[in-house]
């Protein structure tokens, strides 16, 4: 009987659950280094800073800082592998939000055909918190091409579209399916300076009643 | 968070800026804005222009202008100079059209590196007064693209220029486009 009951509370909440999915607006900025000497080696540097947009019932907030470093080697003709080491810091904003130190394995390939770039991403990500560690796997398709003729000069445009699909375990949650779509455009201010503005839309895992959220990006990509 | 939009707003308005400094640079312009020599010589090129676009090249002080199109099926890039004189006329080839030059090109390759792949070919026409789109004929050089992996274990690309017998001619080093900026 207990059981019946559960199930049909269970079917009865299904379709509320579609409701639940409003969207969440956020924005996050992200300053770049990226050191590349003349060897296969090149190394990245970040920091970033997520905040929510000022809503109704909610002030605007700031969610996390992070700080992110990856090393990468480049293989074959136009592979690359990389190791990333990332922290997270959600405790300052938001007191007993548990920090997060991130391990990623990275490896891409990419390839032009004229104009255009055609980047395949892989990731495998174990995300540790204070009490679970997450694993995720994730893959990206990314083209890009410059917008103003067949190369990206300085002073031009240039542009980015992204699918990622990206799936997280854990001991404590359920397997989560995510899917992510973004749309970036940049400029090339000069030889060391990319300008990037971009939005991504995060589409979360419809079995888990979560919230689909919307990113805008500011990105500074500086080359040393 | 209104303050780094407000910043990226700023230094895109200084663009306009930016394109006064810049030394080097190529974009796609429409019919009217290449030379009247440079659009009198590509209609003299017998058979149906398929893809047709053109391009405008700033390199300092110098200007320089290119058609790319398709042409009975292979793929054209035809340069002139400022004033729409021909400079000369590039056609994409494969490995296999390249017959018996290929033999001596991938000798000297295979020499002077541990490893390489040939990402592009392009069979390269001087100018002359009448170009047989139908049988281009023997080229007057080769132009590839190759990735290479050299002893030091450094991969490069370089675009070579190699004789209508595939002897070595000269090499300049392929500006490698970054990723970083949408890597990570």
């Amino acid at each position: 009987m207990n059981s019946f009951f559960s199930k049909l509370f269970v079917l009865f909440l299904l379709p509320l659950g579609l409701f639940a999915q409003d969207t969440r607006y956020l924005s996050q900025h992200e300053i770049a280094l990226n050191y590349s000497p003349p060897s296969r080696w090149s190394y990245n540097f970040e920091v970033t800073n997520r905040n929510t947009f000022p809503e109704e019932d909610q002030p605007y907030s700031v969610q996390h800082v992070e700080f992110s470093h990856f090393t990468t080697y480049e293989s074959g003709f136009y592979g690359s592998v990389s190791l990333g080491l990332r922290y997270r810091n959600q405790d300052w904003f938001e007191p007993g939000r548990s920090n997060e130190v991130r391990l990623t394995q990275q490896y891409n390939y990419a390839r032009m055909y004229n104009q255009y770039r055609l980047g395949h991403r892989l990731r495998v990500e174990q995300r540790f918190y204070e009490n679970e560690t997450v694993y995720r796997a994730r893959y990206r398709l990314n083209l890009d091409f410059p917008l103003q003729g067949l190369r990206l000069d300085d002073g031009e445009f240039y542009t980015a579209i992204g699918l990622e699909t990206l799936y997280s375990i854990s001991a404590l949650e359920k397997p989560d399916l995510n899917q992510r779509l973004t749309l970036t455009l940049g400029n090339q201010i000069s030889g060391t300076l990319k300008l990037q503005i971009a939005a991504e839309y995060r589409k979360e895992d419809l079995t888990l009643d979560q919230e689909n959220r919307v990113f805008f990006y500011t990105a500074a990509k500086i080359k040393l | 968070m209104k303050y780094p939009i407000l910043a990226l707003l700023i230094a895109f308005s200084c663009l306009a800026h930016a394109q006064n400094l810049k030394q080097e640079f190529e974009q796609g312009i429409e019919a009217k804005g290449m030379p009247e020599a440079a659009i009198s010589y590509l209609q003299s090129l017998e058979g149906t222009k398929k893809r047709l676009q053109y391009y405008r090249e700033q390199d300092g002080e110098r200007q320089s202008f290119e058609a790319k199109f398709k042409l009975n099926g292979e793929k054209y890039s035809v340069e002139f100079d400022q004033d729409g004189m021909l400079e000369d006329i590039e056609i994409i080839r494969t490995q296999k059209e390249m017959g018996a030059t290929l033999t001596a090109v991938n000798n000297y390759l295979e020499t002077s590196f541990e490893r390489h792949r040939i990402e592009k070919i392009q069979a390269h026409y001087e100018p002359k007064t009448v170009f047989n789109t139908a049988n281009p004929g023997i080229p007057d050089a080769w132009e590839l693209i190759v990735a290479t992996k050299n002893t030091e274990n450094k991969l490069e690309r370089f675009e070579m220029t190699f004789d209508a017998d595939g002897n070595f001619l000269k090499s300049r080093k392929v500006v490698r486009r970054s990723y970083e900026f949408l890597l990570f």
